[in-house]
This record gives C-alpha cells, structure tokens and sequence, in this order.
C-alpha cells in the first residue's frame, strides 16, 4: 500500500469512528491525541478497522512509541515490507 | 417532541373516514403499535394504531365526525432517547450533590507502570486462538474485577446506615455520550467474565450507552465505578461516589514518565495513575492503600493475575 493510500484509508476510518474530527485539520507530524479529542473507544475500533484495512497488527508496544499519524503511517508501511 | 397521529389512508380510494371512538385517555401513556382508536370507512370499522410510543397530550378526534385522511386526530408527547437521557443527567446532578453533602469522601491515588500490561497483551494477542485486539481499558477492569473480590469493602452498597458488601462485581464505567452527557451503566457480573469477555462487554456497553441502548438493571446495579478521564489528556482524576456505591476508581492518561531503574540509570515508562474516593464510613486510607497496591501490583505483574485468575 502506497502512502497516499493509507492516508486516504485513515481518514476514511477516523471519519467511520468519529465524524465529530475535522481531518483537514489535522498536521501529520505533530502529536495526533493532542491535536484531536478521541477516546480509548473510538481509538480502539479506529485501530480495529485500520488493521482489517491493511492486515497488519498495530501492538500496544508500538503503539505507545507513536505520536503523530505519520508515525503510525511509517510503522504500516514498515511492516508490510516484512 | 409531540407526534401527531393522523388518520391513515387504509386504501387507495379512501378519502375519508368517520370517527367512531377512542381506546385511549389525555394523560395516558401509549404503546408503539398499540390501537387507540375505531374508525369506520365506506366498507368497515377499523382499528388504527399509534406508530410511536408516548403519551396522550390531546385527543382531536371527535366521535361521529368525518375526518381526511392526513387530519390530526391526536398529538401524542414522544419519549426520545435523547430526553431520557438529558433527565438521567439531571438524576446524576442530584446524585452527586447528594454524594458530596452525605459521603464523607477520602482520596488516594498511585501509579503504576503499564509497559508489562502492554507487552502481555500482545503476546496473548499472538497466542489467542482469536487474535482479536483487546484493548486496555479492557484488561484494566479485568484485572480490577479480580482484585475487587479481595477488598470487599470497596464493593457494595451504603444502605439504611449500614454497608453491605456485595458478591457480583457490578463495575460502573463513566461512559461519555459526546455532548449528551454521562451515562454509567454496569458490566454484570465482572468477576465472572474473563478477559475476552470482558473486552465484549464493554465494548457493547459503550456501544450501547451511545445508541440509547442501556437497560436499566445496567444503571442501577453498580457496586464500584471506574472513570477514565485520560482520554481527555488528564493526568489525574478523583471521581465523586455514585451513591449509594461506597467508591470511586480514576484513571488517567497513560504517559511517559522518567523513573530511576538503579543509581545510574534513568528510563522512561508508561505511567498510569490511579485514584481511589471512597466512603469514610466504610473503609479508610489505610485499606485504601492496601486495594490500588493490590491494584498496582495485578498491572505490573498482569502475567501471574490472569494465569491464577482467568476465568
């Protein structure tokens, strides 16, 4: 998956589990909770339905070395090289 | 939000239909579905039905009379989930004032290291045979409903000026509606539920609490209540006890912290902070202490918790 791909497969999420968020606002490199306010809930079904979208497992532990969407971008795509 | 029931068109030539009488009274509340009125068309008398439930605020239709199809025979007051839930935050308003003028309220807190819990379940992710992501919260109130079963004294009710102590562990979760207020409906029976259970179960409360989809056994059978304001960025948070509970559980948000590992080293961990209120008259700072180390310590060894404790 390209990354122009994913960016449009994230927003299409975000805006499934939280219609409320502006995407257009949102800057990619900064931290991504600070800048939004999401959840535990609609946090973990974005995280469900990004995972069904591109087959691979986010873990907890990566998870928490993330801030920015981009980072979460960078780990996808990290991981469908494996 | 008032419905108004008009006269229905029971066929493709009905122009109009005569009045015959009412099933139902002003003041009255009415079923959806329910019949509340005889009519009488060119070919039968006919019974009409309300398509929404509610109750009566004015009956229209005057026996004898002939109506349209389409006139207004009733205006019947409809019961939105949404105004259900706007009185239930004006109940949860009283309650609280309630609490804080009646419980005498202490407040502890600690924090614990979270990086074990995330590492655990991952693994159990890799190891399950269902894969599914499980999510924090989740295993949080997994743990806590094991842990509860050992401090009786945080779980149960304050009642007729005695405690008692209660068997289920019915865990209230401060569930937010977006704009529409809190609601705090309980998982049933937590310490029976095991972690994927549990995962369900909340998922489906929450899921249900914003749909307008709570049963009332879930408002009223709490024993204990979590809140779980770290979403929101907060570090800290000290809930007021939903009587007649006898306390109050707070998470914050999970963040980074510096802690010294030895003399010469300093590493950075997943921190959580966790507060306890609850009820002078039941327990004090002492037990209080004893419950979140117990707490404390299911998160940073969860491995040895859900091994002894699953299921």
């Amino acid at each position: 998956m390209i990354k122009d791909e994913l960016l449009k497969q994230i927003k299409i999420n975000l805006e499934k589990v939280a219609p409320e968020i502006n995407f257009e606002k949102i800057n990619f490199s900064n931290n991504f909770r600070a800048q939004v306010e999401i959840d535990s809930y609609d946090m973990y079904r974005f995280l469900l339905l990004l995972e069904s979208t591109t087959q691979v497992k986010i873990t907890e532990t990566s998870l928490r070395r993330m801030q920015s969407l981009e980072d979460l971008v960078n780990y996808i795509l990290d991981e469908q090289k494996k | 939000m008032i419905y108004e029931l008009k006269l229905p068109s029971l066929g493709a030539d009905m122009e109009s239909a005569r009045f015959v009488e009412w099933k139902i009274k002003a003041g009255e509340k009415v079923k959806k579905n329910q019949e509340v009125a005889i009519i009488e068309t060119s070919k039968a008398a006919v019974s009409i039905e309300s398509f929404k439930a509610g109750t009566v605020v004015e009956l229209l239709g005057k026996p004898k009379e002939i109506y349209r199809v389409g006139e207004v025979l009733a205006k019947i007051e409809v019961e939105e989930p949404e105004s259900e839930l706007l009185s239930l935050r004006d109940l949860t308003a009283r309650a609280m004032a309630r609490s804080k003028k009646e419980i005498p309220h202490y407040y502890i807190k600690t924090k614990a290291q979270v990086d074990n819990l995330f590492q655990f379940l991952d693994q159990l992710r890799e190891t399950s045979p269902q894969g599914e992501r499980l999510s924090v919260p989740a295993a949080l109130l997994f743990l806590l409903s094991r842990v509860l079963i050992d401090f009786p004294e945080f779980n149960g009710v304050f009642e007729n000026q005695k405690f008692i102590a209660k068997e289920p562990v019915n865990i209230g979760i401060a569930i937010s509606l977006k704009n529409k207020g809190v609601v705090v409906p309980a998982i049933i029976e937590s310490q029976k539920l095991d972690l994927f259970q549990i995962n369900e179960a909340l998922n489906d409360l929450i899921t249900r609490a914003r749909s307008g989809n709570i049963k009332t056994t879930e408002l009223v059978s709490g024993t204990f209540t979590v809140t779980n304001l770290g979403d929101l960025g907060v570090e800290e948070v000290f809930g007021v006890i939903v009587p007649p509970q006898v306390a109050i559980m707070g998470w914050g948000a999970i963040h980074q912290e510096p802690v010294v590992i030895s003399n010469s080293e300093i590493k950075a961990k997943s921190i959580l902070t966790i507060s306890l209120s609850a009820d002078h008259r039941v327990s004090d700072g002492l037990l209080g202490a004893s419950f979140l180390k117990a707490f404390t310590k299911a998160i940073e060894n969860p491995k040895t918790i859900f091994e002894a404790r699953q299921g």
